[in-house]
């Protein structure tokens, strides 16, 4: 009799082309019913070398491989690299690049955030938000374009400063994207935030409790849904972050719902960061005085900003020539995914989805 | 902190060219006095690749204050193994592995070392300088099945 | 862009003579006759269609012989004539289709208005492609096409009651057969002479009116439902993403997104391909229904692009799937994509399916067809 009411564990392969995942990420699933007993996520599907190839590069010359990093905001992942080639160096960036810094980087938060609230409403079955948010992008996006050029791989920092200045008109667009915003994100608010089967689905799922997001090294929006109260931008203020008034939002509820709040928290404080800045921004030079050839002293640096993901961190090592001996790329999704067994445990198959979706992979950035 | 940590093991941990150099079997005694000071967070593990020796780098930061601490561990290139730090931070586990598949550093007690980024069937371990860029690799295009499904 | 795939590029135009240029034969104004003027509307028809046909595919040779003698850029002069030439094209209303719609003039007027149409088209047509024939080959090309008196004709036709215009659709008919004959000939003494085509294949299969009619039905169904496989790896699926989002949307062209190779007919490869992901590829790609295509989007799927230095990429994913179209950016924009379906709905429309099948059929000794 026993036997007829076993459960056989069954194995299931979920990914690398699976649309749940967000990318090439695969998951090992143990199935036992509808339980998840274990998982086992592999990686290394779009593990293109960067860190090989940046020590055949000069230190400029890498600027454009960092874009490929966190392709959802590469504005954070630029101001990564150079700010610690800057710290290798001592530069000093002027103050009108330092806002246009904080700004770009702040857009592209909002940006990136966009795409992982439209990508994992699909997840979710919920299309709408998916249009409307795309609708939002794309003005981010004309934006960046009318800035540096480009939509998606800006390349818009420089060693020591920014590439271009404020176009004319720009200021004006900015102020009127920062104007339409906060209501379009009500809009989304509206169809999510208290939708009954939005609800079912994220409330209680995908719980990661404060004590394993530390052992994991968790950091970023999934950090804080735990109840951690860790943003680089607070606890350590690089660049002018120290001068703008902002909060950094905690949620206790540790599941994936946190999560979803922490983020359309994280827009608006990071919208009013952008009108703080636009309505500072100095007049001066967009560039500091850099040496023609970027030959750092023998060192390392280890520096951080808060990505759209988590902590953002390049180790560089120099050894005096111009290119960098080794280059680490600290990255926030390789931790965050590393956490996944944890949150997946004992859930139903179909939460697995939702709680992949909502810790916003990137792969590009997550392998490297 | 280097000073604090410098005092408690004052011959495990030495202080060079304003690095912080641990001896390779004392890890997990150092790492243990950090967590409990307060360091709870494990950024990244990384390994550098010198002529001479390797480096495995710990990246210890704290969720509360803005402190940090690079230690800097150096172990010979013909016999790399280190004791692993898995059961202080269960997240330095894909640290390691990634260590182990782009400089083939081993670590003594990880519970799966195995390939994280690349495939297992790679050869040599690409991070090395003496792995050069342009060596071709024998990629094995079949399936788990073991059929052969294409070829490069 | 090098010498040799304008070339190729050449041949395929000509190779596709035997798509455009058909000859229609006499029995058609017998058989108008017969049915009191019935046929003589699909017979216009049938002309309106050849004519476009046979201009487009003229338009595409000069523009493809054009682009190969500035590669060369030996003799500027002779570039700057047939861009000169080319473009009186354009003026003269040669290059733009006729509509169908015309066939109602056709119908007030008896027939008179598609018929002095269709003369003057030719006879500016075959002047225009003489000369330029003529400045590339460098020796004077003897006029061919004979010049026939529309003005006269018309008056004719009018005063005949439309009775004339019998006498005159027979002329048009033998003129351009004899126009394609003749400019068959011309294409065979051009330096880049020798035809693309499927080798074996039998001409007349293509000129099969009820195969290619019901293959063109079918092309017709499939160009305006071409259901993309998403496989985005890296940063080109974010523009892929934005193609589809709300502000280019995708929807409109017939495309919805598809997550299983089985129900999709494009394979859009956006994004590194490493080698680890390479079999997997290859897998989806064995997956996905005939007839399929493979658009490469980005410079990674391509060549490896900025990665192509690198230890674990795949150094373009023409390396384990075949593709049918190659876009080049860093990432492409979302017009981009746009273009590349659209390039690819145009050459969805060539596709030749139920006439490769039925040859297979009845050629059974010849193993495989090139498909
Ligand atoms: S072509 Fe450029 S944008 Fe596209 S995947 Fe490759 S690196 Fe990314």
């Amino acid at each position: 009799m026993s036997d007829i009411r076993k459960v056989v564990e069954i194995p299931i392969n979920m990914g690398p082309a699976h649309p749940a995942t967000h990318g090439v990420l695969r998951l090992r699933l143990k199935l036992e019913g509808e339980i998840v007993r274990e998982v086992d996520p592999v990686i290394g599907y779009l593990h293109r070398g960067i860190e090989k190839l940046a020590e055949s590069l000069t230190y400029p010359q890498f600027i454009p491989y960092t874009d490929r990093l966190d392709y959802a905001g590469s504005m954070l992942n630029n101001l990564g690299y150079v700010k610690a080639v800057e710290e290798l160096l001592g530069i000093e960036v002027p103050e009108r690049a330092e806002y246009l810094r904080v700004m770009t980087t702040e857009l592209s938060r909002i940006a990136s955030h966009l795409v992982w609230l439209s990508a994992w409403g699909l997840d979710l079955g919920a299309m709408a938000p998916f249009f409307y948010c795309f609708r939002e992008r794309e003005e981010i996006l004309n934006i960046f374009e009318m800035l540096c050029g480009a939509r998606i791989t800006f390349s818009y920092m420089r060693i020591g400063g920014v590439s271009k200045d404020m176009p004319e008109g720009f200021a004006d667009r900015l102020q009127n994207f920062l104007d339409i915003f906060p209501e379009k994100l009500s809009e989304y608010e509206t169809i999510l935030t208290e939708n009954e089967i939005f609800l079912a689905r994220t409330v209680g799922v995908g719980i990661l409790p404060k004590e394993d997001a530390i052992d994991y090294g968790v950091t970023g929006p999934i950090a804080r849904a735990s109840g951690l109260e860790y943003d680089t931008r607070k606890i350590e203020p690089y660049s002018i972050y120290d001068r703008f008034d902002f909060r950094i939002p905690v949620e206790h509820g540790c599941d994936v719902y946190s999560r979803y709040l922490i983020r359309v928290e994280e827009m608006k404080q990071s919208m009013k960061i952008v009108q703080q800045a636009l309505d500072k921004i100095p007049e001066g030079e967009i560039m500091a005085k850099v040496p023609k050839k970027i030959k750092p002293e023998p060192g390392r640096v280890y520096s951080r900003v808060e990505g759209s993901k988590g902590e953002l961190g390049f180790l560089i090592i120099s050894d005096g020539s111009d290119k960098p001996y080794r280059l680490r790329i600290r990255s926030p999704a390789y931790s965050n995914v590393a956490a996944l067994p944890v949150m997946c445990e004992n859930a139903k198959i179909a939460d697995v989805v939702a709680t992949v979706g909502s810790l916003d992979i990137c792969l590009g950035e997550m392998d490297r | 902190m280097s000073e604090e940590l410098l005092n408690e093991f004052p011959h495990v941990v030495k202080s060079e060219d304003g690095l912080l150099l641990v001896e390779a079997d004392q890890i997990i005694e150092v790492c243990t006095f950090l967590k409990n000071k307060g360091f709870d967070f494990l950024e990244a593990i990384s390994g550098a690749d010198f002529e001479e020796y390797l480096e495995v780098i710990y990246n210890i930061a704290s969720y509360s204050k803005p402190d940090r601490v690079m230690l800097t561990v150096r172990i010979s290139k013909d016999n790399p193994i280190l004791p692993t730090v898995t059961s202080l931070w269960h997240g330095a586990n894909w640290h390691e592995r990634e260590a182990y598949d782009m400089f083939g550093i081993k670590f003594k007690g990880h519970p799966k070392l195995a390939r994280i980024l690349l495939p297992d069937s790679w050869d040599g371990y690409p991070l090395l300088k003496s792995y050069p860029l342009d060596k071709e690799q024998k990629v094995e295009l079949e399936d788990e099945t073991g059929v052969e499904i294409c070829q490069i | 862009m090098d010498r040799e795939y304008v070339t190729d590029k050449i041949r395929r135009s000509m190779g596709r003579r035997i798509l455009t240029d058909e000859e229609v034969s006499g029995w058609w104004i017998i058989g108008g006759i017969v049915t009191f003027g019935l046929l003589f509307l699909l017979l216009f028809l049938k002309l309106i269609h050849r004519r476009n046909e046979h201009f487009k595919r003229q338009k595409m040779l000069e523009e493809q012989i054009i682009e190969l003698v500035g590669i060369d850029l030996k003799d500027k002069k002779m570039l700057a004539d047939l861009k000169a030439i080319h473009n009186e094209g354009y003026e003269s209303g040669e290059f733009k289709d006729l509509s169908f719609l015309r066939i109602i003039p056709a119908i007030i007027t008896l027939g008179l208005y598609i018929e002095w149409r269709l003369t003057k088209d030719l006879m500016i047509h075959a002047e225009r492609q003489r000369r330029f024939f003529s400045c590339y080959l460098g020796r004077e090309l003897e006029d061919t096409t004979p010049q026939r008196p529309t003005g006269k004709y018309l008056g004719l036709g009018v005063v005949t009651l439309g009775l004339f215009g019998i006498y005159w659709t027979n002329l048009i008919i033998k003129d351009s057969n004899e126009h394609f004959k003749d400019q068959w000939k011309l294409e065979d003494l051009l330096p880049e002479a020798g035809m693309e085509i499927d080798e074996g294949v039998d001409p007349d299969f293509y000129k099969n009116i009820i195969l290619t009619t019901v293959d063109k039905f079918l092309n017709w169904g499939r160009t305006c439902s071409v259901w993309p496989m998403a496989f985005g790896t890296a940063c080109c699926a974010m523009e892929m993403m934005a193609t589809f989002a709300s502000r280019n949307d995708m929807d409109r062209y017939g495309m919805i997104f598809r997550n299983s190779p089985r129900q999709a007919d494009v394979l859009i490869v956006a994004g590194t391909i490493t080698q680890k992901m390479a079999p997997r590829l290859r897998r989806l790609y064995d997956q996905m229904a005939e007839p399929k295509y493979v658009i490469a989007m980005g410079a990674c799927a391509m060549t490896g692009g900025p990665f192509v230095n690198s230890y674990s990429v795949l150094k373009g994913v023409d390396k384990v799937i075949p593709v049918d179209i190659y876009l080049p950016g860093c990432p492409p924009r979302p017009e981009a994509l746009l273009n590349a379906f659209l390039q690819l709905q145009e050459r969805m429309k060539e596709e030749r399916t139920v006439t490769k099948k039925f040859e297979r059929w009845i050629l059974k000794d010849r193993k495989e067809v090139v498909t």
